[in-house]
């Protein structure tokens, strides 16, 4: 297959396609067999998987059909990690929305130090989540740790935040949204400085105080924006693992279990692969559903433009 | 280029440890080299390289330490063997990662791992046994080493692992506190005693608690600490079958019961899940007047506190008891065989008495050899500080860590019952029965 675009006007016919579809197939192959080989392979090896009983201690696979997915779904652990990540992902994704949205909304006129007000915001979100959650750790200890020290000022009794079963997943979540805030401030803040400074002016004309052009204009026009952060939110919201790993391993007795963590329990404390695997068909049949649910939104915003 | 990279990735499939794969297994790394195939005996003056995977699970720079003692023995060899040193977390992250790697096909050559893997890594097929070596070696190699800590370095009578980085479960106390609050500064040896003391030792601002009397941990892997109680209430959670726990005895009933009522009857210690990693920082910083913890913390806290620590025995309620805790080194199945003769150099050297007596004064960790104790360094440390001879004298009363077929697995489930126990969400006894259970479902496959 040549490489090269004839300069003429193209001949009439499939071939002609064939000829400009074929250079670009070309181009794309490289791509294409990463994709294949990173992304494919891999998902079609862990949906095999997950159909055998393969544990790491025992010399037989046995194929269990959907055995694995059925002890998976039966399991009280699994519904208890479910409803901890329901609540992990909502209590990290609207408080950090809205307060990055705000944000966004408060720095995005001329203050006077600025910069460094943007970078006291975003510089969480430098910090690799382990770092974080190892402050945090710190921040928590019972007692001489900066909480429960600051606390004492006002004379609450100190609070073992990590090591009781009520406070140990509010604690995480928020560590999560100090970390997570900035980074959603920026996506807001482009998208705001994308809106036009006329229709906002044309709005001023019409008598509109701020909390109308905020509810009316902003909003809207942001929707696209909003969106796209719900997205990738929900999506960091399912892969929380640092976290969990460093503070509490899970615990006190699997209040703060998450998906990934079960999933790193199961295949690397069970050593059972059948079932791991099993459990990242399903949690990448989530994050599909979310991310298909997100291009079929962006989808209907791009008619709108 | 690109394609070629792409397709060789696609190709190498790393051999699967156990034979009837269905898939192999990938993990990631497309690993271009093949297993090094075990050559017939190759001679002695080719450069060996080892590696060497250990875990770091007590407070204390033990990492650098390693570095140190691995970069002796490479010097002692002349060039011949070169081991590199690996920190692999925790015990439980060093076992999935020597595992992982064993899925790879590119096991460690040595490591140190707990004594308690030892039927989780026969399972798998990870070790070899080491009778050959270690008579090769010594007509009464083993003999050496304290009993208690030989109890889970052998498997049906095969010596499985060679005790390096052994520790038990003791009893911090401070002396001065116990001075300040008008007692007699020795460490209480009854439980009982226990919250006697504890109670004169809290102090109190306000509303808030400046300093606990006693602390237990129960963070993490908190069945560890836990078996201590169990054992001193009358009976260890495990026997030596590797198919059998005793979760909800009455022994353990007891055990768990007594650490509610510290926290919520005798408001002796904070309730809740307390944290292991924290626990030695908040005594040797006086927030808590006696603390359970590890000897391996022993040279940590012996180094942070400005008063003289005191340790005991861990204090008994129907006899003294605690487990043995700590890692073994193993040789791992599938290296060639010069990498075995190297390996098991590098083991001997690492385990000689001397070597051991440094790696006890440098850590805290008990030496579990006897000779050890006649090495000059650790006479003149161990009057210098008697501390470290506590543990060794408890070692009568140790029995075995818990560890059964599926090791991690087993555990958890123990540690998770004492948390829900210890955060209201379970009485103990319906905890441990219930984790019972769940073990008995979990082991009942497994023949012995």
């Amino acid at each position: 297959m040549t490489g090269a675009v004839p300069a003429v006007p193209p001949a009439r016919g499939a071939r002609a396609g064939w000829r400009r579809a074929g250079s670009a197939y070309l181009y794309l192959l490289p791509s294409f067999v990463f994709l294949v080989v990173f992304n494919l392979w891999p998902l079609l090896e862990v949906i095999d998987q997950s159909l055998y009983q393969i544990n790491l201690l025992a010399p037989t696979h046995p194929f269990v059909g959907l055995g694995n997915y059925r002890a998976l779904l039966t399991s009280p652990l699994f519904w208890q990690v479910v409803r901890n990540s329901v609540t992990f992902a909502v209590g990290t994704i609207v408080p950090s929305l809205v307060l990055a949205l705000a944000l966004a909304l408060i720095l995005n006129r001329s203050l006077p130090l600025l910069g460094l007000y943007r970078t006291a915001v975003f510089y969480p979100t430098v910090l690799p989540m382990i770092s974080a959650a190892a402050i945090w750790v710190f921040v928590y200890i019972p007692s001489y740790g900066l909480l429960d020290r600051a606390l004492s000022v006002v004379g609450l009794s100190e609070i073992n935040w990590l090591g009781t079963a009520s406070t140990a997943l509010p604690a995480v979540i928020i560590s999560t949204i100090w970390r997570q805030t900035g980074y959603y401030m920026i996506f807001f803040l482009a998208g705001l400085q994308g809106i036009s400074t006329e229709v906002l002016e044309a709005s001023e004309i019409d008598g509109a105080n701020g909390l109308q052009q905020l509810r009316y204009l902003i909003l809207p026009l942001l929707s696209p924006t909003t969106a796209f952060v719900t997205t990738i939110a929900l999506v960091a919201g399912i892969q929380a693992f640092d976290q969990v790993f460093l503070m509490t391993q899970g615990g006190p007795d699997n209040a703060t279990n998450l998906p990934l963590y079960l999933l790193y329990q199961i295949a690397f404390m069970n050593w059972d692969t059948g079932q791991a695997a099993a459990l990242t068909v399903l949690l990448l049949g989530v994050l599909f559903a979310i991310g298909w649910t997100n291009y079929r939104l962006m989808d209907r915003q791009a008619h709108y433009g | 280029m690109l394609l070629g990279t792409a397709v060789l990735a696609a190709c190498s499939s790393p051999a699967p440890a156990t034979p009837a794969t269905p898939t192999a297994a990938p993990t990631g790394a497309a690993s271009a080299a093949a297993t090094p195939t075990p050559a017939a005996t190759q001679p002695t003056a080719q450069k060996v390289e080892l590696t060497f995977f250990y875990p770091v699970g007590v407070a204390g720079p033990l990492s650098k330490i390693i570095d140190r003692m691995t970069g002796a023995f490479n010097d002692q060899q002349g060039g011949q063997i070169k081991v590199t040193p690996v920190y692999s977390g925790d015990y439980l992250q060093t076992l999935s990662k020597a595992q992982t790697a064993l899925q790879a096909g590119k096991p460690p050559d040595v490591a140190v791992i707990n004594a308690a893997a030892i039927f989780a890594l026969n399972d798998m097929q990870a070790v070899v046994p080491l009778d050959d070596l270690a008579k090769a070696t010594s007509a009464n190699f083993v003999d050496d080493f304290f009993p208690a800590f030989l109890q889970d370095s052998r498997l049906n009578g095969s010596l499985m692992g060679v005790p390096f980085q052994r520790s038990t479960l003791v009893f911090y106390y401070n002396p001065d506190a116990f001075k300040a609050a008008g007692l007699d500064p020795k460490a209480p040896t009854t439980w009982d005693e226990v919250v006697q003391a504890a109670q004169k030792l809290v102090q109190q601002q306000g509303d808030t608690v400046t300093r606990w009397g006693v602390s237990f941990p129960s963070s993490g892997s908190a069945y560890w600490e836990f078996q201590a109680l169990a054992i001193e209430a009358g009976q260890n959670v495990m026997g030596d079958a590797g198919n059998k726990v005793f979760f909800n005895t009455e022994a353990a009933v007891t055990a768990l019961q007594w650490l509610l009522d510290l926290a919520h009857q005798h408001k002796v210690m904070a309730s809740g899940v307390i944290d292991w990693g924290n626990l030695p920082t908040d005594f040797a910083g006086g927030k808590t007047a006696m603390m359970y913890h590890s000897t391996g913390s022993l040279s940590f806290v012996l180094k942070q506190a400005n008063f003289t620590v005191g340790v005991a025995f861990d204090p008994k309620k129907k006899q003294y008891g605690s487990p043995t805790g700590g890692g073994n080194f193993y040789l791992f199945k599938g290296i060639p065989a010069a990498n075995r003769e190297a390996g098991w150099k590098f083991i001997t050297a690492m385990t000689s008495p001397e070597s051991l007596a440094q790696w006890s004064i440098d850590t805290g960790y008990v030496a579990p050899r006897k000779s050890c104790y006649d090495v000059p360094v650790y006479k003149e440390y161990t009057t210098k500080t008697p501390q470290a001879l506590v543990a060794r004298d408890q070692l009568q009363y140790a029995q075995r860590e818990l560890g059964t077929h599926q090791m991690a697995q087993i555990q958890t489930l123990l540690s998770n019952a004492i948390q829900a126990a210890l955060t209201g969400k379970q009485s103990p006894r319906d905890a441990l029965s219930a984790a019972q259970a769940q073990a008995d479902q979990i082991l009942a496959s497994f023949k012995d």
